[in-house]
Parts: C-alpha cells; sequence; structure tokens
C-alpha cells in the first residue's frame, strides 16, 4: 500500500492540517502501524517538492501544523493515474514453501510434515484473524478478510501439493 | 475439562472401501472442533459414527462416558432427538412447512405442546434474525436465511452437541459469513460443543480447532493433543 | 436416436418394474372396461331371447273365447313363487298337428308334464316335491339356453288340457311367438348407465394413475437427456413409444384377462339374473377398436403430459404447491342437491319423465359436486389439522396437504365417490324395504296366509280338505261368492263370515253376518285409514269363491299349501301371500340395483386402494431425502408411519364424511317424497360390510406404503451432506 498516494487521496477530500490527515489516516487505515507525525510531514514536504501538494494560503511561518494543503491539478492526474491503473498480481511462483517442498522431497526429508507444519501455522493464523474480525467494524472487516483470502490461497496450495506429494516425488527425482 | 465426546479405534468399511482405519478422537465440553480433510477421506463417516448416526465396524464412540455404538436404533435415535443437533449442508427443511414449523418439529418430535414448542421456535428465529420470516416456506428464502432455520432448528432443543456437515456448502462467502458468526455466537453463548465438517479454512477458522483426516485416519502432523 | 430410446427404456434401477406396472395397470383397465361394454351389449340382447314369454300379451294373440284357428297354441302366463323365488309359466294346449314350435323345447309338452330351465330344475330338485314339483306334473325335458336370457332364468312351460287352459286368466290363442322383449323401464336404464359411469370412473382414474407414474418417475432421467442435448420433441417421441409399446402389451394382454374373467364376471347379476359368459363376449371388431382407442390415447396423453410438465435440462420447472381451492367449490354440490330436493318435493305435479331426470340428474350432478368440492375440503381440513397439530407428524402432515389438496384428494376420490354411491342405494333400498314391511297393519292379509280364488268347477271341500291337511296349516277361511244381482257389492266379490274378520286380520268384527272388501287394498303394503266394510245380506251368499289360508309363516309351509290349492284347483286359483302382491319385481330391481352399487363401490374402493398406496409412496419418495434427514435427526420411524397415516386419513375422514352424510340425505329426499312419507332408517347389513371393506383395503394400501417409507427413509440410504 502505498501510504503517499493514499494520503494525497485524504487531501483531495477537501484542503486539511497535516493533524487532521494523520488522524483520519489512522482511522481507516491505521488499525496495525498508526503513522508518525514525522513520517506525516516528510511526506507532505515530497509531494510539496513534486508538485502534487500545495499549501493554502500566506500563513507561512506559523509552522508545519498550522498549514493546510491542498491537491495541485497535477496531484489529481497523479491520484487518478494510481487510482484506475490495475495493481499486477504479486509474482510469487518462486516462493519459499515451494523451495522448501522441493529440496525437501529431493534431499528425502519428511514433505509431508513440512506442508502440515506449514498448514497448521497458516490454521493458526486464520483462527485468530477470524476471531479479530469477529468484533470488527465493517471497514476493517474488508482488511481481514482481504488477508484471510490469502492465508486461504496458501492452504490450498498446501492441501493440494499435500495431495500430489507422491507425483510431485516421482517428477523431482527423475 | 472432560471430553464429552471420545471415539477410540474406529474402524467403518463400506465395501471394500475402507471409510475409517482406526481413529481417535477426544472432544472437549463447550469445544468447536473442525474435521477437515480431502473429499472421500471419511470426515463425514467419522461425523456419522460420533453422532451414533452410523455403527462403526471396530472401536467405540463415548458420549459423556456412556458407550453410544453398541446402543440399538431406537436409544440412539432418541440420543440423537434429545441431546444432538444436526445441520447439514442443504435441502433439510421440509418444503410443506413454514419456518416457525420447520423450528418446531423437534420440539413436537420430544413430546412439547404446539404452543409452547410454536413460541420456543419463534424466539429462536428472532435470535438467528429472521423476524419476519417466520411464516415463510423453504422455497420462500435464501439459502442463508434457510441455513439459519435450519441452525435454529438444530439449537431448539438446547442440545449438547452440534454437528454440522458442511453447513455452508452450498452458500456463497458472504452467506456462509453470516451463517458461522450468528452460529458460533449462538452455541459460544450456550457452551455448546460443536463438530463441524468442512472443507473450507475460512469455515474451519471459526473452530477452536482442526482435525485433519486423511485416508481414514487423523493426520498427527502437529503435537498437540488429538 | 436408437441411443436415447435404448437410455430411456432400459437404463436404471426401477426400468423394468415401472412399464410392468404400466402394462398390469392397463391390462387391468382394459379388461375390466371389456368385460361392462359386454355387459351392456348382452343386458340389450339377451332379453330378445326370452321375449316369447310375452307372446300372450302381443296384440297377434287371439283372445281363447274366439274360433281357433289352424295350428294355434292354446296358451295362457301367469307366475307361481316357491321359496320365495318368481317362476315363469306359459301353461299350454297345442293341437296335435300345429306347425308352430315352442322356443327351446322340441314339441309342446302333453298335458300333465313340463318342460323347465336348468336353473327351476335344479330349484324343483332342491325343495319336497309338494313344495313345487308337484304343480307342474312330469318332467319332459329342458329349456335350452336359447330361449333363456340368463342361467337364473326361472321358467316352466306346462302342459294341459284345452278345457284347463282356457278356463285360466288371460288365456290366448298363439300362432306365433314373436313378441318385444319386457321394457327396462327409463330410470331402470338410467341407474344403469349411472353405475357404469361409476365403473369406469375408477378404470379411468387407474389408467391415468399408472401412465402418469411412468413419466413423472423419470423426470430426473429425461432432465438429465436434455443435458446432454436431447430436444423436448425427441423426449416426448422416447416417452410416446414407450406409452405405445406398453400400452399395446397392456391392452392386448387385457383382452386375454376380460376372456379369462369372463365366467367369473358372469356369475353377476344385473337385471334379472346372471349372465352366459358367451354373452359377455365382446365382438372381435370391438375388441380391436377398443385396443386402438387405448393405445392411441395412452401414447398422445403421456406425449402431451410430459411436454406439457416441461423438462428443462435442469429438471422439472413445475410448481410444487397448487393454487388454493376457493369456495365455488361448494356451487356444484348445492345445485345438485337443490334440483333433487326440487323435483321430489314436486313429485306429483311433474311428468315421470322429467322426474326421473330431474332425480337421475340430480344425483349425478351431486356426484360431481362431492369430486368438485373434496379438494376445497381437504385443504380446510388440512389447515385445521396443521394449526392445531399436538405432533410432528400431524403438523407435516396437514402442511403437505395445504400444499396439495387437489392431488392429495385425487388419490381417495373414488372411495369417496364409491361411498357415495353405495350410501344413496344402500339406504334408498333400506326404505323402500321398510315401506314393504308387511306385518301387523289391520285390515290387511297377515303374512303368513295366502289368498286363492276356487275357480268354478273346482271341487272346493276336496281343496279344501287337502289344504288343511298340509303340516304348518293353521287354518282355512272360506269366502262365499256373492249373488251381484241381490247385492250392491262389486261382481266377483267375495263375502266373509263375521267371526272369521280376526282371523282374517281385521281388528273390528262387522256387526252383519257376512262381510265384503276390496280385495287390492286387502293386499297392499299399508293402510291409510282403515279398509272399508261392506255387509252383506246372508241370502245373497252362495258357494265358496275364495279361501284364506293361515299358515305358521314358515316358507315350507307356505309352498306346500299353494303347492296343494295349485293341484287342486288349477293354476287359476292363483294363491298369493301379501310379501309377493306388495314385492312382485320391486324387491328384485332393489336388490339388483344394490348388486351393482356395491359391485361399481368394491370396484372403486379396489382402485382407489391402489391409486391410495401409489399416491402415499410416492409422496414419500419425493421427499426421501428430508425425511431420512429428520429420522438422522431422531425422529422415529413409528413418527413417520403417523404421518403418513395422517396424510391418508384426513381427505378420506373428512370427504368421506361428507359422502355419507350427502348419500343418506339424497335417499331419504328420494324415498320421503316419492315414496310417500317413509322416513329411510338404518341402511341394509351390506352396506357396512361394504364400508369396512373400503376402509380395510384403503388402510391396507397405506400400510403397504410402510415397506417404501422404511426403505427410502433408511438412515443407511439417506445421501447427506
Amino acid at each position: 500500500m502505498d501510504s503517499a498516494l493514499t494520503l494525497l487521496g485524504l487531501v483531495s477530500l477537501k484542503p486539511s492540517y497535516g493533524y487532521d490527515l494523520k488522524q483520519l489516516y489512522d482511522r481507516l487505515f491505521g488499525l496495525r502501524k498508526p503513522l508518525a507525525f514525522g513520517q506525516v510531514y516528510a511526506t507532505i514536504a515530497r509531494m510539496i517538492r513534486d508538485g502534487l501538494l500545495a499549501p493554502l494560503g500566506e500563513e507561512a511561518g506559523d509552522g508545519p501544523d498550522r498549514k493546510r494543503y491542498a491537491v495541485t491539478p497535477d496531484g489529481e492526474e497523479r491520484l487518478a493515474e494510481w487510482m484506475f491503473t490495475p495493481d499486477v498480481p504479486s509474482e510469487t511462483l518462486q516462493n519459499n514453501m515451494f523451495a522448501k517442498t522441493v529440496v525437501a522431497l529431493l534431499t528425502g526429508r519428511d514433505a509431508q510434515r513440512l506442508l502440515d507444519l506449514q498448514r497448521a501455522c497458516h490454521m493458526e493464523q486464520m483462527r485468530a484473524l477470524t476471531r479479530q474480525k469477529q468484533s470488527a467494524g465493517l471497514m476493517h472487516v474488508l482488511l481481514y478478510d482481504h488477508a484471510l483470502f490469502h492465508i486461504e490461497a496458501d492452504l490450498r496450495w498446501i492441501d493440494m501439493t499435500a495431495a500430489r506429494l507422491t507425483q510431485l516425488r516421482a517428477e523431482v527425482l527423475a | 475439562m472432560t471430553a464429552v465426546l471420545e471415539a477410540r479405534g474406529l474402524k467403518k468399511s463400506f465395501g471394500r472401501n475402507e471409510a475409517l482405519r482406526g481413529i481417535d478422537v477426544s472432544i472437549r465440553r463447550g469445544e468447536i472442533v473442525a474435521i477437515m480433510g480431502p473429499s472421500g477421506s471419511g470426515k463425514s463417516t467419522l461425523l456419522h459414527c460420533l453422532a451414533g448416526v452410523t455403527v462403526p465396524d471396530a472401536g467405540i464412540v463415548r458420549f459423556n462416558g456412556t458407550a453410544i455404538s453398541t446402543l440399538d436404533e431406537t436409544a440412539r435415535g432418541r440420543l440423537r432427538l434429545g441431546d444432538f443437533g444436526f445441520v447439514f449442508q442443504f435441502g433439510q427443511l421440509l418444503p410443506e412447512l413454514t419456518a416457525i414449523d420447520n423450528v418446531a418439529v423437534p420440539l413436537l418430535l420430544a413430546g412439547e405442546r404446539r404452543a409452547a414448542a410454536s413460541a420456543r421456535a419463534a424466539e429462536w428465529l428472532v435470535r438467528l434474525g429472521l423476524d419476519g420470516k417466520a411464516q415463510r416456506r423453504p422455497q420462500e428464502l435464501s439459502g442463508g436465511e434457510a441455513q439459519r432455520v435450519a441452525i435454529a432448528r438444530a439449537l431448539v432443543t438446547k442440545p449438547a452437541v452440534l454437528f454440522a456437515d458442511e453447513p455452508t456448502g452450498s452458500l456463497d462467502s458472504l452467506a456462509a459469513e453470516g451463517v458461522m458468526k450468528l452460529m458460533i455466537e449462538l452455541v459460544r453463548e450456550s457452551g455448546t460443543t460443536v463438530v463441524v465438517v468442512t472443507h473450507d479454512s475460512r469455515t474451519a477458522a471459526y473452530a477452536d480447532r482442526d482435525i485433519i483426516v486423511r485416508d481414514g485416519r487423523v493426520s498427527v502432523a502437529l503435537g498437540e493433543a488429538a | 436416436m436408437a441411443f436415447l430410446v435404448r437410455l430411456a427404456l432400459l437404463g436404471g434401477r426401477s426400468s423394468l418394474g415401472r412399464p410392468l406396472g404400466i402394462v398390469l395397470g392397463v391390462a387391468l383397465g382394459m379388461a375390466l372396461f371389456l368385460l361392462m361394454l359386454g355387459a351392456v351389449i348382452a343386458l340389450d340382447s339377451r332379453d330378445d331371447r326370452t321375449a316369447w314369454l310375452n307372446a300372450t300379451t302381443e296384440s297377434s294373440a287371439i283372445p281363447a273365447d274366439r274360433a281357433a284357428p289352424r295350428g294355434a297354441i292354446l296358451a295362457a302366463r301367469d307366475e307361481t313363487s316357491a321359496a320365495g323365488e318368481v317362476i315363469a309359466r306359459l301353461i299350454v294346449a297345442a293341437p296335435a298337428e300345429t306347425a308352430l314350435p315352442i322356443p327351446g323345447i322340441p314339441s309342446a309338452p302333453p298335458a300333465g308334464s313340463y318342460y323347465a330351465s336348468p336353473a327351476l330344475q335344479a330349484l324343483v330338485a332342491r325343495l319336497p316335491p309338494d313344495r313345487l314339483g308337484n304343480r307342474f306334473g312330469s318332467f319332459a325335458g329342458t329349456i335350452g339356453d336359447a330361449a333363456l336370457s340368463s342361467p337364473d332364468t326361472l321358467v316352466a312351460i306346462v302342459g294341459a288340457a284345452p278345457d284347463a287352459v282356457r278356463a285360466l286368466p288371460g288365456a290366448v290363442y298363439l300362432t306365433s311367438f314373436a313378441a318385444s322383449p319386457t321394457d327396462l323401464g327409463a330410470a331402470y336404464q338410467i341407474v344403469i348407465l349411472i353405475g357404469a359411469i361409476g365403473l369406469f370412473f375408477p378404470v379411468g382414474l387407474l389408467i391415468m394413475i399408472v401412465t402418469k407414474l411412468g413419466a413423472v418417475s423419470r423426470i430426473e432421467r429425461f432432465a438429465t437427456l436434455r443435458l446432454i442435448g436431447a430436444s423436448p420433441r425427441q423426449i416426448a417421441f422416447v416417452v410416446a413409444l414407450e406409452s405405445f409399446l406398453t400400452a399395446t402389451v397392456g391392452a392386448a394382454l387385457g383382452v386375454v384377462l376380460a376372456a379369462v374373467l369372463r365366467p367369473l364376471a358372469a356369475i353377476i347379476p344385473l337385471n334379472g339374473g346372471s349372465f352366459f359368459p358367451q354373452d359377455l363376449a365382446v365382438p372381435a371388431s370391438w375388441s380391436l377398436l377398443a385396443v386402438g382407442a387405448m393405445v392411441v390415447a395412452a401414447t398422445l396423453a403421456s406425449a402431451i403430459g410430459i411436454r406439457r410438465a416441461g423438462i428443462s435440462p435442469l429438471g422439472a420447472t413445475r410448481a410444487i404447491r397448487e393454487r388454493t381451492p376457493r369456495p365455488w367449490r361448494i356451487l356444484p354440490l348445492l345445485v345438485g342437491a337443490g334440483l333433487i330436493g326440487y323435483t321430489a318435493m314436486n313429485a306429483g305435479d311433474i311428468d315421470g319423465t322429467v322426474m326421473t331426470f330431474g332425480i337421475v340428474g340430480g344425483f349425478a350432478i351431486v356426484a360431481a359436486g362431492i369430486v368438485v368440492i373434496g379438494p376445497w375440503l381437504t385443504y380446510q381440513l388440512s389447515g385445521l389439522v396443521s394449526r392445531r397439530a399436538g405432533s410432528a407428524a400431524a403438523l407435516i402432515a396437514g402442511s403437505r396437504i395445504r400444499m396439495t389438496p387437489v392431488a392429495t384428494f385425487r388419490s381417495v376420490s373414488g372411495l369417496v365417490i364409491a361411498v357415495f354411491m353405495v350410501t344413496v342405494f344402500a339406504t334408498a333400498a333400506g326404505g323402500v324395504m321398510q315401506s314393504l314391511r308387511v306385518d301387523g297393519v289391520d285390515g290387511t292379509l297377515p303374512a303368513d296366509a295366502l289368498l286363492a280364488d276356487l275357480p268354478a268347477g273346482a271341487d272346493a271341500d276336496a281343496v279344501i280338505a287337502a289344504t288343511l291337511a298340509v303340516p304348518g296349516v293353521n287354518a282355512v277361511i272360506v269366502g262365499r261368492a256373492v249373488d251381484p244381482i241381490a247385492t250392491e257389492v262389486h261382481p266377483g266379490s267375495v263375502a266373509w263370515a263375521a267371526e272369521d274378520f280376526p282371523a282374517l286380520g281385521f281388528a273390528a268384527v262387522p256387526d252383519a253376518p257376512f262381510a265384503t272388501f276390496d280385495r287390492t287394498s286387502y293386499l297392499a303394503s299399508q293402510q291409510e285409514g282403515r279398509l272399508e266394510v261392506v255387509a252383506v245380506r246372508g241370502a245373497a251368499v252362495g258357494v265358496a269363491g275364495a279361501i284364506v289360508v293361515r299358515t305358521d309363516g314358515t316358507a315350507e309351509a307356505i309352498d306346500r299349501a299353494r303347492t296343494a290349492i295349485e293341484v287342486g284347483a288349477g293354476p287359476a286359483a292363483a294363491p298369493i301371500t301379501r310379501v309377493e302382491a306388495v314385492q312382485l319385481g320391486i324387491q328384485r330391481i332393489l336388490h339388483e340395483l344394490a348388486v351393482v352399487a356395491y359391485l361399481g363401490a368394491f370396484v372403486s374402493i379396489a382402485i382407489a386402494g391402489c391409486s391410495l398406496a401409489i399416491a402415499t409412496a410416492a409422496a414419500v419418495i419425493d421427499r426421501r431425502r428430508v425425511l431420512g434427514l429428520l429420522r438422522l435427526m431422531g425422529m422415529p420411524a413409528s413418527q413417520l408411519h403417523r404421518m403418513v397415516g395422517f396424510e391418508a386419513a384426513v381427505p378420506l375422514v373428512g370427504v368421506l364424511g361428507l359422502s355419507v352424510a350427502a348419500g343418506y340425505l339424497v335417499a331419504d329426499v328420494i324415498v320421503e317424497n316419492l315414496a310417500g312419507g317413509i322416513d329411510v332408517g338404518w341402511p341394509e347389513p351390506m352396506y357396512f360390510v361394504a364400508l369396512a371393506l373400503g376402509l380395510i383395503l384403503a388402510l391396507g394400501a397405506v400400510a403397504a406404503t410402510v415397506g417404501t417409507i422404511r426403505r427410502n427413509t433408511a438412515v443407511s440410504a439417506t445421501r447427506f451432506e
């Protein structure tokens, strides 16, 4: 998640003070990792430099927290580009679990045990997320769902791999 | 914590197909356990043995310390009616009955009077967010609503154990989530033990732990006590 | 296409049982239809064979007091009775030179001998000669079947001297035996027609149910065929082909079955007797036509039915829930009842034919009205049951019926109609029988007595002595001929001594030494007020003209007394009891109508039982998954059985009550208004036998489905996931 562009999007709602921006960001996205003030102001400064944001009015010298910022036309353009460019699914073909399984099969280690342990770990994570999700508001439910679906995808991969271990071993050792 | 359900050395074959090849399971009171595994792994057979639906070829099933695998069909039927509740994947509601009547059926079977049964059924429908749907028939309900009626029917007798076989199997993710969330809330509240068979890990994630059945055996990769 | 046909006909587990069921159902229906058709044709034709018995009343007959035409046979026709049976008797005196053959016999019987039908021979053989045989003389031979309408026909052709025949009432010279058969009477024919319709209805229902059973049970398979690309036309073709094959085999089997069952069906008496088996044979061309019609109808019906079922690739698209029956369904019943009530109450002012149609038509409309109101009543009752149900079985059954009242009622409609018909006949018959009671009415011939004339020329003293000698005869009371010139009574009147009046059946004794009374009223069933007794002066009384014979009331004594009188005084004495005078004919017709009704009821009940069983089993199979799950949840099998019982009992009990009530009321209205102020009492015992039989059959049918229920809902048979 690109926190700079997310902040830009929040400013596009209405010209805002840095403090308000942080509060809004934390409420929506800061569930596990709130933004530090320093990070907010550093990001704002960088976007002013790049011409995406501009301070409003002539209140210079009052300190950064007394300034309001607004999105420039360049900023609007950048925001639209971000919004409507689809994210490329992450390239995880060479992920760690796959590597460990293949190596285990090659070296005659217990690949089934590896997968079972991984599975148990994933399930534990899912249960924890499900518990948290049950008392969460809708905003955060969506966030948890996103995580759950990803873990579920891994679990499916684990189950499929476990079901095909015999075949896989034959192919790896060939 | 004592085991409410316990199985030792369960074996069950259907013709040449060995569905269970020696299974040990122990489920504590109030625990929510998911039974997972690939298709044909024997997980449904395990559920049926635990619930006293199927008699195992070998091994023993104890409910509250009493062996139920040796009871006759009538006694097991009485046990299932009084102490167990069931939720299935689909099509378990009587199409000719309204939602409230469907929920009242187990109470009537248990000998309760009609008025009292209807009142309790209505209560449970409200708990499951089905107020206003009491007079609908199953075909006038959505899949999720029908499953919630089924849950109400399963819980209305205050069973000690709720058996659920793929309760979300015919629902989309959103409906499945609604059904599971309500079911878990209600069983946590009443301390009901739940055994849920599912191949859906997100449904299983509502449980306290999962038992993996593979080729008729419990997979024992974990150090956790089975 | 060939592949499709093979798949549709041969595939599947139950594929052999189903066509077999259809073949048997069609065969049974066809056989019943052919037998009924045969009976209808035979009823019309067989009476022609006994028409010769009516020759004496034809206009071609020449009164015996005219000059005898050459070769004419002198004949008189009367009836005698024994053991409660009425025997037709033709008394003949044929000149030696006559060329006129008498039907059924090789030559005219000489005086003092007789020919008898086989049934009469059996009766003569069964009874002692002094009860029956002595009345006819010596046995000369058997009347051939060609001259008899039925194996049960009781006919005697008795030879007598010409003078004796001439002395009989209604004696004529016959130059031909050609005559028209006895008219059945429009009412009788219409009632037979209603009975036939009542029989056709369940047969049609049976055929409909078996063919429907065929299509519905395969909807899933046809859906699969559709899914893999068969067009609706191809499906319809496959279904039609199957129906064609099963209907052809079934109908052909039905023709054979009808031939096999013919002797059995011939036993059933209809309009005066059972049938000769060959009478029930239907001409080959008719059979062929019936087979063809059946095959075409079954083929078309199933093809249309399957298209209407709307099989999509995803299964049948029929709505499970039927339309709710509306209260207008009460109307036909009210119209029918109104028609009967109006006709019966205005019986006096309406033309006879109109009245017949009013009663019979009203009867038919009430019957139809019961069928129409049935679903509505079932619906109302099921609502009550499901609202009030205290058990799961009643709740499920009530709710199920509430969703499908028409289909549920259909399965018991045959039974309901049968019960209605039987109730009407049994109650009406019971009422009429009651009106024919002959005991204890002041001023009528006592039930144990015979009244006989003593014709001129008979040796009165000898007859009286012989009669008195008969065991069981208690008294012979002699009436004397009255001189019509000396009195003001009708010519031919008989006067009785005052002191004999109590023995004659009168409560009061007239003050004159002799008195006379009207013979017809004396023999009537009921007396309104007291019979008018006319005093006669002793001077006007002459020789013995009639006798009243008091017996111990047994059939033996009455038969023996009659034999003694007929032997001594000749057939012209015409001894008669009041029972015979009153019931001649009526009892027979009533009995036969009751037989038709009970037979119709039995066939309807049997078939209704079958359809009830099929419908019950189908209802269970439809829901086997959910019922299996209920058993899994711990519902005891006994509750399931109770549920099935409720599903059959609710429509049965509800509408059966209506049937009985409607039948009783209809019969009451008819009898009370037509037969004049008679209250109908209890129906005959046979009625309760028929009712009990119906209920046992229905219960048995439902009980027979218990096995199906067990198999289909066994925990091991259910796929639960």
